[in-house]
């Protein structure tokens, strides 16, 4: 599989997560969504203006562990508690209405995924980019991680069963295109990115947390930020990640000078 | 480069297996309740259950699908070279349901948990499919799940296409469960989407949907073997254009569908049968029949909705239909749209209400979901 180009990337600033719920665009979007939306607006911004109807050529991979899953408790709790459905909730609650509001909002065309497998989410989400590019579905492909903190009010989930207590929340995005589409446009590529290698792990058990995971930093899709943020500070060390299971993954991308 | 379709595997509301789901339909039998909803009857429950006690409704469904699949592709080993794809959207929502509606009405601290693990809402099939499914233990090929909507499993197959294509494995597992749960069943229902009667896709008197439940899976391989069927081209697309509606003039629908026949390298003179997405709302019939107007111009293909029967599967209807058309290749039989009886007239096109037994090749399969997604499969016989 060919070398792909990192065109652009973001990386979500968890001080800056108040001050989305002031923008008129998100009025009704869920946490995810304007976490989502935002970080990728940003990796976005430059490519608007330099590619001509970019978003119709841009195909949209969503990876995120949890999803839209504090709708479906809020949609769970209505109708358990008042036998009430509330439909809005309803259509917000499924783990691709993420990936639709980000269409509607960039108006994508181009195949739209999402991708939900746990802890691997982020790394199996840049590696599906790869194959489309590999295959030429698209020229471009724009890679979104996010996930949100479950409801804090569900204090049964810091259990020790459940050690969710460290769960955190982020988002992440990073843009990759094929070499030809970088020459076709001028785009000069901050990188090139190497099929991620992922090292599952059978253990159904949570024996493994890590310290990051304690410390309430761990996101499922948080392959995708971590990548974003090493991309905007160039440093193109090996990105090693231990999973809560004891699986563990490694994403290499070598900075273009 | 051809895929193969190796082996097929489906639990339905019409029992255990895909020759009872394709005689079901066949026979013109309703698979749904007086609600209009499609559950797997008890008898099924039971058997599918005996084994796998210790497991979820949704994750005992999958292993029974997958299995007949594996079975009838003769597969009997597994090494780093296959692969696993799982579809879904409401994956093990219906454990979390029951656990969260008892903390809800008891203002429990904490609810009693039955099943474990219960870290992800989708994926324990991802986890638990190698151990059950005679996967080496130490299984290291590649999985994924893709939880696109009523898109999922169609994007699934797809996916595993060019998984083979690209060399990244030789053989993949591709399938998906969904249950009847107050998440789907209440949603949908507060959406007005919901049909007590059995839908009628197409029909001018139409009322809305039925939802249903089940598994199906798919063998895909790059290695002829002993398959009966092809999966030549796929084509996805995004409306952007609403939520929860399809675009009005189906033009997302339509790029899909052209988008898989110039994958397949197929003219739309070729089809023999295309197997539509029809839920029954009239919003997906006259986006989706729109497309298919724009798409096969003067073309008469046999042109049918089997969900009048089994209802809509959500998240697995692309693969549990491409069951449905996998045997109607195999047996040379086309299914009848079940409940159409005056065609709406904005429908400009002829769709079939009596079953066929003509050749057919190749049968175009589509797939239409929430949040725009836009999915199209295009099946071959060998």
């Amino acid at each position: 599989m060919e070398q792909m180009q990192i065109i652009a990337a973001a990386a979500l600033n968890p001080a800056h997560v108040q001050e989305l719920d002031r923008r008129a665009e998100f009025r009704k979007a869920t946490l995810n969504m304007k976490m989502a939306s935002a970080v990728l607006s940003e990796a976005l911004g430059p490519l608007r203006q330099a590619v001509p109807a970019f978003a119709e050529q841009m195909s949209l991979i969503l990876a995120t562990g949890h999803g839209e899953f504090n709708s479906t408790i809020e949609f769970l709790k209505e109708w358990a508690v008042h036998k009430h459905a509330r439909p809005f909730v309803f259509q917000s609650s499924l783990h691709n209405s993420t990936t639709g509001f980000l269409s509607l909002h960039e108006h994508i065309t181009a195949p739209t995924f999402t991708l939900s497998h746990h802890y691997f989410s982020g790394e199996e989400a840049l590696d599906m980019a790869l194959q489309l590019l590999t295959a030429r579905l698209c020229p471009v492909v724009a890679v979104v991680g996010v996930d949100t903190r479950i409801h804090e009010s569900f204090s049964f989930l810091k259990g020790e069963g459940f050690p969710h207590a460290g769960w955190g929340q982020g988002a992440g995005a990073v843009v990759l295109a094929n070499e030809s589409f970088c020459q076709q446009h001028n785009l000069p590529p901050l990188g090139s990115l190497q099929v991620p290698q992922i090292d599952y792990c059978q253990s159904q058990t949570f024996h493994h947390v890590g310290e990051q995971f304690a410390t309430g930093e761990f996101y499922d899709s948080q392959a995708i930020e971590s990548l974003a943020q090493a991309v905007l500070r160039k440093d193109s060390s090996p990105l090693n990640m231990a999973k809560p299971n004891g699986g563990k993954s490694q994403i290499r991308w070598a900075l273009h000078v | 480069m051809s895929i193969w379709i190796a082996g097929a595997g489906v639990v339905s509301s019409f029992g255990l297996g895909k020759e009872k789901l394709f005689q079901a339909l066949y026979q013109r039998r309703i698979g749904l309740n007086e609600q209009g909803l499609g559950y797997v009857g008890d008898g099924d429950r039971h058997l599918i259950a005996q084994e796998l006690k210790s497991k979820s409704w949704p994750l005992q469904m999958s292993l029974w699908a997958a299995r007949e699949a594996i079975h009838e592709a003769g597969w009997t080993h597994f090494s780093p070279r296959d692969g696993i794809i799982f579809a879904t959207t409401t994956g093990q929502i219906i454990v979390w349901e029951k656990e969260l509606a008892y903390l809800f009405q008891h203002q429990s601290e904490s609810p009693p948990f039955k099943h474990h693990p219960l870290g992800t809402v989708l994926d324990e099939f991802c986890v638990s499919a190698p151990e059950y499914l005679g996967f080496p233990q130490e299984f290291t090929g590649p999985r994924t799940l893709i939880a696109s909507a009523c898109a999922a499993s169609t994007q699934a197959l797809a996916l595993a296409s060019l998984w083979i294509e690209t060399g990244k494995v030789d053989r993949c597992l591709v399938g998906g469960a969904e249950v009847l749960c107050d998440l789907t069943v209440e949603g949908f229902r507060s959406l007005k989407l919901l049909s007590a009667q059995p839908c009628r896709p197409f029909d001018q008197q139409r009322a809305g949907i039925n939802l249903s439940e089940g598994a199906a899976f798919l063998c895909l391989q790059k290695d002829k073997g002993s398959a009966k069927a092809k999966l030549l081209g796929y084509g996805l697309s995004s409306d952007a254009y609403h939520m929860t509606s399809p675009h009005p003039e189906g033009q997302g629908a339509y790029r899909a569908m052209a988008s898989a026949l110039a994958k397949a390298k197929i003219s739309e003179e070729q089809i023999g049968w295309v197997h539509t997405h029809g839920t029954g709302s009239i919003n997906n019939d006259l986006a989706e029949g729109a497309a298919l107007k724009y798409l096969l111009k003067n073309h008469r293909p046999f042109i049918s909705s089997t969900k009048g029967s089994h209802g809509h599967t959500l998240g697995i209807s692309g693969v549990f239909e491409s069951v449905i058309s996998y045997q109607g290749l195999c047996e040379q039989t086309q299914i009848a749209t079940m409940g159409l009886q005056d065609l709406d007239p904005q429908i400009n096109l002829s769709i079939a209400k009596e079953h066929a037994h003509q050749p057919v090749d190749i049968i175009l399969k589509n797939t239409l979901g929430f949040g725009g997604v836009n999915a199209s499969l295009v099946l071959g016989r060998v």
